[in-house]
């Protein structure tokens, strides 16, 4: 999927990642990548170099911003940067996840989803 | 693993991932290096306390592999953003090879170079740019008539005046070819090009 912010970044999976688990409450570099191994039950684990990528690409983007305040100062490790999602990353998220829904509906349309899924999703509604 | 052992072994990991880190552009490194550093501590600490020798390894397979692999990727899309050819770039770059091949054809006996410079400059065009890739093989083909044209007249369109000159369209086929694989060459492996964007190919925003 491209973006209309920018020609050139690839809105990719990795980026979705950061912004869901960004879309509650600000985080730093390694809160994500803890957050989204978690979402994914351990399926998908970002290391460092493709989550600065992506956080990169998102604050080019305009869909994250790096937050001044700590949701803990005292106990928080003044180096770490924690970032938020703008209103430009929601909008761009709700897209994102409203398409991957279209196709599940689809999915399920032809009896692709398997009963695990359909747990999930029964356990959803 | 005893803490102590533990604890040296994620400092020297910690140390040679940052200095691992050279493989990223400057800018990415000075924005994001100390981040990547940190980050990469806490993981390779909680890596350690899992699983000392398997779930080390695992992890630092993953951060080398996503190391290189990322860092490829900055210093790629660092590159097209220096290497922004535009079409004005390439309708000149062809305009010099056809000076160029003209003016070495009727001044110098080097039909080698020629070739060379008329066959891989079109191609290289028709590689970068590949939407109406004939233009590049006829402006750069059209050099050596030309040259021809105004150094021995008219005649010397029609009438070789060396053994090894053609007829004037002649050039220009191997011109337009070579510009026709440069584009099929952009389509089958579009990597190949991908260190350049043509401002006019990339969809605007």
């Amino acid at each position: 999927m491209r973006h209309a912010n920018s020609s050139i970044e690839q809105f990719t999976p990795a980026m979705f990642y950061i912004l869901l688990v960004l879309a509650d409450r600000d985080r730093h570099g390694y809160g994500i990548m803890q957050e989204v191994m978690i979402h994914t039950d351990g399926g998908v684990r970002l290391a460092p170099g493709t989550l600065y990528r992506s956080i990169k690409s998102l604050v080019a983007m305009g869909m994250i911003v790096e937050c001044g305040e700590r949701p803990d100062p005292e106990l928080d490790d003044e180096r770490r940067r924690y970032y938020r999602i703008t209103d430009v990353g929601r909008h761009a998220a709700e897209g994102e996840a409203e398409r991957l829904a279209r196709l599940v509906r689809v999915a399920q349309s032809k009896h692709l989803l398997l009963r695990e899924g359909r747990a999930l999703l029964e356990g959803s509604e | 693993m005893h803490p102590r052992v533990r604890a040296a072994v994620v400092r020297l990991s910690t140390s040679i991932y940052a200095a691992l880190l050279i493989a990223y552009p400057r800018p990415f490194r000075h924005e994001y290096g100390t981040q990547m550093t940190q980050v990469f501590r806490t993981a390779c600490l909680h890596a350690a306390r899992s699983e000392p020798v398997s779930g080390l390894s695992r992890f630092w397979v993953r951060a080398v592999y996503d190391l290189f692999s990322s860092a490829f990727s900055e210093r790629a899309a660092t590159l097209r953003g220096q290497h922004q050819v535009t079409k004005h770039c390439l309708y000149g770059t062809a305009l010099a090879i056809s000076v160029l091949t003209g003016s070495i054809h009727l001044r110098l006996d080097a039909d080698g170079l020629v070739i060379v410079l008329l066959i891989g400059g079109t191609f290289l065009c028709g590689l970068v740019s590949p939407t109406g890739a004939w233009r590049w093989g006829v402006i750069a083909g059209m050099g050596i008539p030309v040259a021809l044209l105004l150094g021995h007249g008219s005649d010397a369109l029609l009438f070789p005046h060396r053994d090894t000159d053609l007829p004037w369209p002649i050039p220009l086929l191997p011109a337009i070819i070579a510009a026709y694989c440069g584009a099929a060459l952009h389509h089958l492996l579009p990597w190949s090009s991908r260190a350049f964007k043509v401002d006019r190919e990339y969809p605007k925003s």
